[in-house]
């Protein structure tokens, strides 16, 4: 009688042919995606990194002087690159905490909500799905000089109209009201996720203890939903970081006087300009990489901490 | 469709969880899978079904040595011990599905699937959703859906755990009269000696791995290999003294009196186990002979089960309602010849006359 | 048993809360709006409404902005992409949940750890790629990037985990490939999740922006709706009529879709995904 020792596998399929079978089976099953991930997002992130350190790099010709940290030392002392820095930063800075401010009202307004529950989340998450494209048309529109919806009330009100699209000042404000309306829905949907974890039983406590209305919004409410809002927070921090749709949206350049030029446009001016120069471009993305890795690893720790 | 299995080992790691098991079950039995969590039951049940591989030893199904087959080319039905249904089909669908396999045209699949549904009585509920059922209905789905493509050997893992007490009951003797009517060889697997011994041809005791004993039914109970056997089967349990034996007597380490139980293979001197079934104590009036109190009483039934104080041990025994002595009572004991078995105290192994 | 006080207080909660509704709705009801009146109309704002329901507007803007092809070639590359990217999605989600092969997890691992990669970064690779594939100027190089989606899979996987091993077992030994295991069992049970992905995914698709303008720089057949809006209103000039017009072709379809399945969608959002 043979005795053949078989090894384990996962108390699955007794088949001869294990090995092969297996082998077939993550072909038909994994193959497709893997092929995909190899070809779009392995091979570019490899090769964004072996880009950012060649010298003088050709891509027409594909050739490189060497390998060297030229491209890093260019982007880092770019004054370009850092007002964009700058200018993202502020961005980020401006929109998330603004943002969640508002969210956070919002969402534990709605979570008490029995009635016209439809209509609100219609009107407030509509945004989810809308081309930004299309709206950021409307609100060029809403804040033009002539024939804007703004400015007609400004001028009824007796005061001067202001140039909103055309002025440094203002186009920034504009950029920035635009962002918060985007990312609120987002928002508010993860905060209200997190409010309906909270047990009810902490709001009776504290109602039986007469705590007021705002007393429980300030005591229970806000530190039971802290780790949903530091999530939250860094969520949107990534996506403020990659800013860029927006701005050439509504402007169709970096701002009216070049005012609102952030990592993402100087990346695709590096890359899709007139003066094309990938080393730099792969550098910069490089450098926002780390940034966003930076938030990344918060957010793991924050989730492990918390269990979200 | 006759079972055979040929020094079946089953390893995981360094742990062997199937060790060396010969079994023949006959064609047409029921066959109880019976041990203590761990004893390698379902280990069992899995590699007749082809859901685990074997390590070492065959499976013969008749003359087919099936070991290498794959679940699918055994022709068996597994019903898992939570039912498997498929959450999003009816009933109807769930015991249509082995036969959508096998592309049976679908006129021809339904009409069985309904025969089945009939057989198993769950035809009035052809287009619930499983989460619409009782866990009893669930039961018969999941068996019809087994034998549905009529498998040569149906396997059943823990089929009744799941059920509460009345159900589990009513479902055992349904197992029982499906398989009657289907006639298909059928392994069950069970932790629990009385719904094995309530309803299977065949007992296969293990434990840790190791066959224990493979016998009828009837036999586990009236002739049981060793300790082990003894004292798993039978409710209540066996009683046990220990003791010396000594000429054809038994000198319990509880008490004075010895017991006479005849000539056995065993020296004098030696350590032994002397078990009885409570039905085979005979509690008369006292009359000299061994005197024990009666502790506790209970009545079940038409028999009242008594506790004696067997010195620091205790015996149970079953007396007749109308000669049942009260608590306090002191009583004479004897034993009868049958039901009686002496064991080797450290390897439980049992002694014959 | 409601007092004063709290009836006020409920009044205010909802006071507020459609005030917040008014002011996120505005630009859809302006946009809306704005598209039915005539370009004297809006600059004069006679009016509030429209005089009159204009389709002179949509009629104008779909012949002069090359809409129909617009919005021919982003229903194909929608459904398309969702196609693909949902059979990809379910095909990995099974073989990172189901098949068991030594380092599975730690693979899928970290997969999930490259979803915080930007696109940006892989854009200039991809760009380059696209065009030694030869599909530069194609229509397809708007779907062949995208139908692997590490996200979606992580969302399919995290259900197909939480179906017992039983049922895999019990379709075994009933005769099924995994092949079929896969279509007849899972996907079918699957189908909340697979809904979610599905609309996530469309929604995504019709709304891309960046890589499609980057793909249609050399042929502007393949443009999509929201890129060729941007093209239209370079192209058009200033005519905020016909702007909102255009503007509203690209959002309703999107929006008539929330409508329709809110519920789902929110779920999808929920979990972390669209505009993040």
């Amino acid at each position: 009688m043979s005795k053949k020792t078989k090894r384990y596998n996962g108390g699955r399929d007794p088949d001869e042919k294990f090995e092969t079978s297996m082998i077939g089976k993550i072909a038909l099953f994994l193959g497709p995606f893997m092929l995909g991930i190899v070809i779009f997002t392995i091979y570019p992130f490899i090769n964004a990194f072996l880009m950012s350190f060649k010298e003088n790099f050709s891509i027409l010709r594909n050739t490189f002087s060497g390998w060297g940290l030229a491209n890093y030392r260019k982007v880092l002392n770019d004054p370009i690159f850092l007002s964009g820095l700058k200018t993202t930063i502020k961005y980020v800075v401006i929109v998330v905490p603004i943002s969640l401010i508002i969210s956070i009202v919002i969402a534990v307004l709605l979570n008490n909500t029995r009635r016209f529950k439809a209509i609100l989340q219609t009107a407030y998450f509509m945004p989810l799905v809308t081309s930004t494209a299309a709206i950021s048309l409307v609100f060029r529109f809403i804040f033009a000089n002539e024939g804007g919806l703004i400015n007609k009330i400004i001028t009824t009100l007796g005061q001067t109209q202001i140039n909103f699209l055309g002025t440094n000042r203002w186009s920034e404000f504009v950029l920035y009201i635009f962002g918060i309306w985007n990312i609120l829905p987002f928002t508010i949907i993860l905060l209200l996720a997190g409010l309906q974890n909270i047990d009810p039983q902490y709001y009776t406590a504290a109602k039986v203890d007469g705590a007021k209305t705002l007393d429980i919004f300030t005591n229970i409410t806000v530190p039971l939903l802290s780790p949903t809002i530091a999530l939250v927070a860094i969520v949107n921090s990534i996506s403020a970081f990659k800013v860029f749709d927006y701005v050439f949206q509504l402007y169709n350049k970096p701002g009216p006087g070049y005012n609102l030029y952030t990592i993402i446009y100087y990346i695709y001016e590096k890359f899709g300009g007139t003066k094309p120069q990938y080393g730099h471009a792969a550098a910069a993305s490089i450098v926002l990489f780390f940034i966003i890795a930076v938030f990344t690893l918060l957010q793991r720790v924050l989730q492990k901490k918390t269990n979200y | 469709m006759e079972v055979r299995i040929e020094d079946l080992v089953k390893r995981f790691d360094d742990v062997v969880a199937v060790n060396k098991v010969n079994a023949t079950f006959e064609s047409g039995k029921l066959i109880a899978l019976l041990g203590p969590s761990g004893c390698g039951k379902s280990t069992m049940l899995n590699m007749l079904s082809g859901i685990m591989p074997v390590t070492e030893g065959k499976i013969y199904f008749d003359d087919r040595d099936v070991t290498m087959l794959s679940p699918d080319k055994r022709e068996v039905g597994l019903v898992f011990q939570n039912y498997a249904l498929y959450p999003h089909m009816s009933v109807l669908e769930n015991i249509c599905f082995p036969l959508k396999i096998k592309r049976v045209p679908k006129a021809e699949r339904i009409e069985k699937a309904k025969e089945y549904a009939r057989m198993v009585h769950i035809d009035d509920y052809l287009d619930r959703l499983p989460k619409e059922l009782s866990g009893g209905q669930q039961q018969r789905v999941a068996i019809a859906r087994a034998l549905v493509k009529r498998p040569k050997l149906l396997l059943l893992d823990e089929p009744l755990s799941n059920l509460d007490a009345k159900l589990r009951v009513e479902m055992r003797e349904e197992i029982r009269r499906i398989q009657r009517e289907s006639g298909v060889t059928t392994v069950f697997v069970t932790h629990d000696q009385e719904e094995a011994t309530s309803i299977s041809d065949y007992i296969m005791l293990m434990k840790l791995g190791v066959k224990q004993q493979f016998a009828k039914t009837r036999n586990l109970y009236n002739d049981p290999a060793n300790l082990f056997v003894a004292d798993f089967i039978g409710n209540p349990t066996i009683n046990q003294l220990h003791g010396i034996y000594e000429k054809g007597n038994f000198r319990p380490d509880a008490y004075e009196n010895a017991i006479p139980i005849g000539r056995y293979q065993i020296e004098d001197g030696s350590r032994v186990v002397f078990a009885s079934r409570p039905e085979s104590v005979i509690v008369e009036k006292k009359n000299g002979k061994t005197v024990m109190e009666v502790e506790e009483t209970y009545v079940s039934g038409k028999d009242t089960l008594c506790v004696l104080k067997a010195g620091d041990g205790r015996l149970r025994a079953y007396v007749d309602n109308d000669s049942a002595p009260q608590e306090k009572d002191l009583v004479s004991v004897s034993f009868r010849d049958r039901g009686v078995f002496v064991f080797n105290e450290e390897s439980g192994e049992r002694y014959y006359e | 048993m409601k007092n004063k006080t709290d009836r006020v207080k409920s009044f205010m909660q909802y006071l507020t809360l459609f005030i917040g509704a008014a002011i996120m709705f505005l630009p859809f009801f302006w946009m809306i709006n704005s598209s039915f009146k005539t370009e004297k109309e809006l600059l004069s704002f006679q009016s509030f409404l429209p005089k009159q329901l204009l389709i002179d507007n949509f009629r104008q803007a779909w012949e002069m902005g090359d809409f129909p092809r617009y919005f021919g070639n982003s229903v194909f590359v929608t459904v398309v992409c969702v196609a693909l990217t949902m059979f990809v999605t379910i095909l990995a989600a099974y073989g990172f949940s189901k098949l068991k092969f030594p380092g599975r997890d730690l693979i899928f691992t970290v997969l999930v750890s490259m979803m915080m990669i930007p696109y940006e970064m892989l854009m200039l690779t991809n760009y380059e790629t696209i065009r030694h594939m030869h599909l530069f100027g194609k229509i397809w190089s708007l779907i062949v990037p995208f139908t692997s989606s590490i996200f979606y899979t992580y969302i399919l996987r995290n259900f197909f985990l939480s179906v017992p091993d039983s049922l895999y077992q019990s379709a075994r030994i009933d005769g099924a490939s995994d092949w079929q295991y896969l279509w007849e069992i899972m996907v079918p049970m699957a189908k909340p999740s697979l809904v979610t992905i599905a609309l996530l995914d469309a929604i995504t698709c019709w709304n891309s922006f960046m890589w499609t303008m980057l793909m249609s720089s050399g042929n502007r057949n393949i443009r999509t709706l929201p890129f060729g809006l941007t093209a239209f209103t370079s192209e058009a000039g200033v005519h905020y009529n016909l702007w909102m017009a255009g503007a509203t072709i690209v959002v309703i379809p999107m929006i008539v879709l929330f409508l329709f399945c809110r519920k789902s969608i929110i779920t999808g959002v929920s979990r972390g995904g669209l505009k993040g």
